[in-house]
């Protein structure tokens, strides 16, 4: 029987199947999820293993996957989802090797293209800013422009006759330019004349190996010369700087006849780009239509592998053997699975399912639905169940938002928290599977917590009688004023506080008290009930010696003590004490004086302090079994626990001596059985069970304050939400100017902002972290091993979401 | 003391980033198991359990030794980038002058690539990345030490010390060279080499001494002093049946070290490896060096060394408020480089017997 309060019971199972069936039955057991293999090869090293070349295939062709992937997002091609379609892996591998090439094969054409478009792009360039640099400083510049054409033959002439400048012209990385410079200037000892010019547009640089593509900015340069040999000097370091020369001719006509061509090529290049880059989209969309599909195929390939490395083989009856957790109501359906899957693959010997007992732990397999999830994970947070261990997450679904409640409660942030629960819940749908941002993500995953959270914000609101920290009279007062006085004829406002007491001058001083009770009541209840939840497990686990060593002394000093100041509290509550003329005792001088006089308040000098007659009896009484639970906790568990082991180690001296005289068989088995066995120590044992003891005494007074932090919390959330509404709202709105509109708006507009980033955003956050501790600490420690190992079933279902735990 | 008080101001957050990445340097085990791979795969395969991680994951197999190398060593750069961007004076000149090193190493690479004609873009890609500088490819172009330096190295960090270089040179008793005869050829790289590297150690070593703390100056010049006596050694064996006169070798001892000055001096004096060894004798460290090893198994001489380095840095880490953890940082991961491409080598070429020989760092 599994059910949120208690986990599955599990069943482990060997199945043996011959090898040609494997495939088929792994799969089966993928689709159905139904079981955890277990790993039967645990500190074999992976690249050990059976099917380490397969798995590594997969990896393979996942990374070829992943180059398809990056083309598809860096072209902004839609991927599709997976859809049921059939694809064998080997032809997946055969169409992804051919896709690959392909891409690469257009990829590569592409950058050819792409360099050789920049190519022209750059001397398109080198043209262009090259002919006003030539102007100015060619030989023959000062000739005007107008007589530039007429003058082409005479500027040669006297260029080469001259000085025999000659002049390189290229473009270069503005980032490398200025060592450029400098180098050129040094090698040439200043015997060279550089100009640079910035080109505006982007230029790229392209490495065809690794189909990279770089933004670089550039800039166009012409060095003027004297002679061949620095000429030549000067064009090494330009190319080792990263540049690219270009021709420049000399004459106009060249130039022209140049820039034509120049510029006639680059519409050509343009044109072939757009069809490369048209048939590659083409080719992508087709692409993505799969992809989904490939990515499912694959990744269920890789995890059938990644289980077959689980299995053991025996190679010579060609058989696998796995060891696989099942849930104890599932097995019979495991067995379906197993014969369907045999039976389609064909295969004619029938499959062996047996079931094994076991000594290992069994995982833990809490069914989950969607509304406890959100609480189950914050139990998980603090440790999984153990195997059949009573859940305290089954608990939380109540007693977490209960706990938050308190601290939060008003009726009207609880239902605005309530609201953005419902949202969410209501909007489930567009939010699932959908990749969100952290906070969202998060919110998104706690959406019941919250909606819970809200509704006991709301409820407690109500019991408090506060809204945004305004009393409601929903069901009037009795507070009569002109009187002065409470008329409780009719008996008190049928639910919640009197609104009348948040008007009263001793407001504070009432609601402390209240809460600080109601806070004290609250923690020794729910600490009760986690003791008792102590004794679930123990008859579970069957450890009777737990039962009355240490689960009927804990709740007899827990009771004794704090059920009695529960008792207190409400005894002090139901007398009048205005009524019989008495000043009402303190309690926190009465339990601190059971304890300093015990038996003292029977005398007559203490009559005041007296809460009724019998008290100093009972109170003796009650000092007297938390004394003696004390040592009844600490000792006899340590003892028993050495008597059955001194017990179980005679039995099995005696089982031993048997086997002697017996056969090898039995032997063997006698061995194995001793694999669990851990050194008995009487020692540890007996800290063990010392330090327990000496947590539970003291942490049941600790523990009984720290609900106090549920007053303390409330307290705060009152305060504050009152300070916010009577100084910001009433003072803004009718203190400073009455009725003046724009200050009304103002103050509102202030009220509504303050009230959401303290109230609805820091209390809230602060109140469910001391909630989340009153559950972890207080109540789970009462009874919460939570060291369990999560049941995680083989489920292709699981594909896709393999980032999120 | 005073370095106790105010190190973690600047230096804290380093030293915690530096102890953090020396802790994914891979222990003993991780080398048994890489020993036990088939192929270079498994060993990407047994990498990716190691604080490497998925660094070789995009690397289509048969993956290459020359891949993991070069992955390696760009994680390597990557966190003593990441750690150099963020250093506060002294410790980024400290972070610059590790670079030094490097540096030296590629402008050799280069000048001696371009004496033998190779293609200065494949040099460049042999380079390590810790050295590159501005106009380090242009290194090629220079034939003469002179034009060198005016040409490439005069802005560069290392520039300083190719003066020292130049100044060989200018003093005409250097061998039986003629004053000003400094084209770049063979013997004159290696003496090149030798100097920068030379000047740069001891100006290391002053910065370490004088800028840096005590503790550093305590563990840096530990390091840097068997840097250069391993030089000086190196030197000595490399100038048998050479034209290096003895006082040319002298002259490129640095004046640091253990070895300095006596050692040196006996040093120059030995013409063989016997004269080697007598004049290590005295000195406990250094006289298992050579001790069976001949003049053909270089190898060894440069494993002992690097066992004697790796020794030293781990010891480094030992210490706290002090620099010297960067150097032994980029050094023990070089190390690490080294011995990963050995057992790659090894697994490769199936030289199984020889896979033992990388140095354990942790």
């Amino acid at each position: 029987m599994g059910t949120i309060f208690q986990s599955e019971k599990m069943q482990l199972v060997q199945m043996i199947v011959q090898n040609d069936a494997a495939h088929a039955v792994v799969e089966a057991f993928g689709e159905s999820g139904l079981i955890e293999f277990r790993d039967l090869n645990a500190g074999q090293p992976f690249y050990k293993r059976a099917f380490t070349e397969e798995v590594k295939h997969c990896e393979e062709t996942g990374r070829k996957l992943k180059a398809l992937k990056e083309a598809l997002d860096e072209s902004g091609v839609p991927v599709a989802d997976a859809t049921g379609e059939l694809i064998s892996s080997e032809e997946l591998t055969q169409i992804l090797d051919d896709k690959e090439n392909e891409l690469e094969h257009m990829t590569t054409q592409e950058l050819v293209l792409l360099k050789n478009h920049n190519a022209l792009r750059e001397q398109q360039y080198v043209l262009d800013l090259g002919g006003k640099i030539y102007a100015a400083q060619a030989p023959g510049s000062s000739v005007s422009e107008i007589a530039k054409g007429e003058l082409e033959i005479t500027d040669f002439s006297s260029s080469t006759a001259t000085t025999m400048l000659s002049y390189i012209a290229g473009v270069m990385p503005r980032m490398s330019m200025q060592s450029f410079q400098r180098v050129v200037f040094r090698s040439t000892r200043g015997n060279a004349i550089v100009n640079s010019a910035p080109i505006d547009e982007v230029l790229y640089d392209y490495d065809l190996k690794t189909h990279e593509k770089h933004e670089v900015e550039k800039d166009f340069f012409m060095i003027f010369v004297a002679g061949e040999m620095l000429k030549s000097k000067i064009s090494k370091i330009a190319t080792y700087f990263g540049g690219t020369l270009y021709a420049y001719p000399d004459m106009a006509a060249d130039k022209a006849q140049m820039t034509a061509e120049v510029n006639k090529r680059l519409e050509e290049s343009a044109e072939i780009l757009r069809t490369t880059a048209e048939m590659k989209k083409t080719m992508l969309v087709e692409v993505g239509k799969h992809y989904g599909t490939w990515n499912f195929i694959l990744s269920k390939e890789k995890m059938i592998y990644d289980t077959y490395n689980k299995f053991d083989y025996d190679v010579r009856r060609k058989v696998f053997v796995a060891d696989a957790w099942v849930p104890s109501k599932d097995v019979y359906e495991v067995w379906r699975v197993l014969s369907l899957a045999t039976a389609k693959a064909g295969v004619e010997t029938k499959p062996v399912l047996n079931l094994i007992e076991t000594k290992a732990t069994p995982p833990t397999y809490l069914p989950i639905n969607k509304f406890c999830a959100g609480f189950q994970a914050l139990v998980n947070t603090y440790g999984t169940p153990r195997y059949r261990e009573v859940n305290a997450g089954a608990f939380a679904v109540i007693l977490f938002p209960f706990l938050f409640g308190i601290m939060f409660g008003d009726f009207g942030h609880g239902t605005l928290l309530m609201l953005f629960g419902a949202y969410m819940i209501r909007y489930e749908a567009s939010f699932e599977g959908k990749k969100l941002d952290d906070l969202v993500e998060m919110c998104y995953g706690g959406r019941y917590v919250i909606f819970l959270n809200g509704c006991f914000g709301m409820y407690i609101g109500l019991l408090y009688n506060e809204i945004f920290a305004c009393p409601m009279g929903i069901w009037g007062s009795k507070f009569n004023w002109e009187k002065d006085v409470m008329e409780w004829e009719n008996g008190p406002v049928i639910f919640g506080i009197d609104p009348a007491w948040h008007h009263a001058t001793n407001n504070i001083s009432f609601f402390n008290s209240y809460k600080m009770k109601i806070s004290i009541i609250v923690g020794v209840l729910q600490m009760t009930f986690g003791i008792f939840l102590s004794l679930v497990n123990h008859l579970e686990y069957k450890n009777y010696k737990k039962v009355f060593f240490q689960f009927i002394p804990e709740l007899g000093f827990f009771g004794s003590i704090f059920g009695y100041l529960v008792f207190l509290i409400f005894y002090k509550w139901s007398i009048n004490w205005v009524g019989i003329g008495k000043p009402a005792p303190s309690l926190l001088t009465t339990l601190i004086n059971m304890f300093m006089s015990p038996g003292a308040v029977a005398l007559p000098e203490n009559d005041e302090l007296r809460l009724f007659d019998a008290q100093a009896n009972i109170e003796q009484a009650l000092i007297l079994v938390a004394l003696v639970c004390v040592p009844l906790l600490l000792f006899p568990i340590p003892f028993l626990e050495k008597w059955e082991h001194e017990a179980a180690a005679k039995k099995k001296e005696a089982y031993k001596q048997m086997i002697d005289e017996g056969d090898e068989g039995a032997k063997e088995a006698g061995a194995h059985d001793e694999d669990d066995e851990h050194e008995f120590s009487f020692g540890d044992v007996f800290v063990h069970q010392a330090i327990h003891t000496i947590e539970f005494v003291l942490g049941s007074i600790s523990n009984t304050a720290s609900y106090l932090r549920l007053w303390a919390l409330s307290l705060a959330h009152s305060q504050l939400s009152e300070l916010f509404w009577d100084d910001i709202m009433v003072m803004g709105a009718l203190g400073v100017a009455p009725g003046n509109p724009v200050m009304t708006w103002v103050a509102v507009i202030m009220w509504v902002c303050i009230s959401f980033m303290v109230l609805m955003v820091m209390e809230n956050l602060s109140s469910f972290l001391h909630a989340l501790r009153l559950q972890w600490v207080e109540f789970q420690g009462k009874f919460y091993m939570g060291d369990g190992i999560r049941f995680v079933p083989f489920d292709f279902k699981t594909i896709g979401q393999d980032l999120s735990d | 003391m005073a370095s106790m008080i105010y190190y973690n101001v600047d230096g804290g957050f380093l030293e915690a980033i530096a102890r953090g990445f020396r802790s994914g340097i891979l222990t003993a085990a991780d080398y048994a198991n890489l020993q036990q791979c088939d192929t270079v795969d498994d060993m990407k395969l047994q990498l990716q359990g190691t604080d490497y991680g998925n660094f070789l994951q995009s690397e289509p197999s048969p993956i290459s030794t020359n891949t993991i190398a070069m992955k390696c060593t760009e994680k390597l750069v990557e966190e003593f980038n990441h750690m150099k961007v963020q250093a506060v004076e002294p410790l980024a000149t400290f972070m610059e002058y590790v670079t030094y090193g490097y540096m030296i190493d590629n402008l050799m690479l280069i000048i001696t690539g371009a004496l033998h004609d190779r293609d200065t873009n494949e040099l460049m890609a042999k380079c390590h990345p810790l050295g590159l500088f501005d106009g380090l490819s242009a290194a090629s172009i220079p034939n003469t030490a002179k034009d060198l330096y005016e040409m490439v190295l005069v802005e560069t960090p290392i520039g300083p010390y190719f003066v020292n270089v130049l100044n060989l040179w200018r003093s005409p008793q250097v061998g039986e060279r003629q004053p000003g005869v400094e084209d770049l050829d063979e013997l004159n790289i290696e003496i090149i080499r030798n100097s920068l590297y030379k000047a740069y150690l001891q100006d290391f070593y002053q910065f370490c001494m004088s800028e840096c703390g005590d503790e550093t100056a305590e563990i840096m010049g530990g390091i840097l002093s068997l840097e250069a006596d391993r030089r000086a050694i190196n030197i000595t064996i490399n100038a048998f049946d050479t034209e290096l006169s003895r006082d040319d070798k002298v002259k490129l001892y640095p004046t640091i070290g253990h070895l300095h000055p006596e050692g040196t001096a006996r040093l120059a004096l030995a013409t063989d490896l016997d004269g080697v060894r007598a004049a290590l004798d005295p000195y406990a460290d250094y006289r298992n060096v050579l001790a069976e090893q001949g003049l053909g198994e270089e190898k060894s001489v440069e494993n002992a060394f690097y066992e004697l380095e790796v020794a030293l840095n781990k010891d480094a880490f030992e210490q706290q408020f002090h620099f010297g953890l960067f150097w032994a940082y980029v050094k023990l991961r070089e190390q690490e480089i080294r011995n990963i491409v050995w057992i790659a080598e090894c697994i490769q070429q199936d030289q199984r017997h020889q896979i033992a020989q990388y140095i354990n760092i942790f």
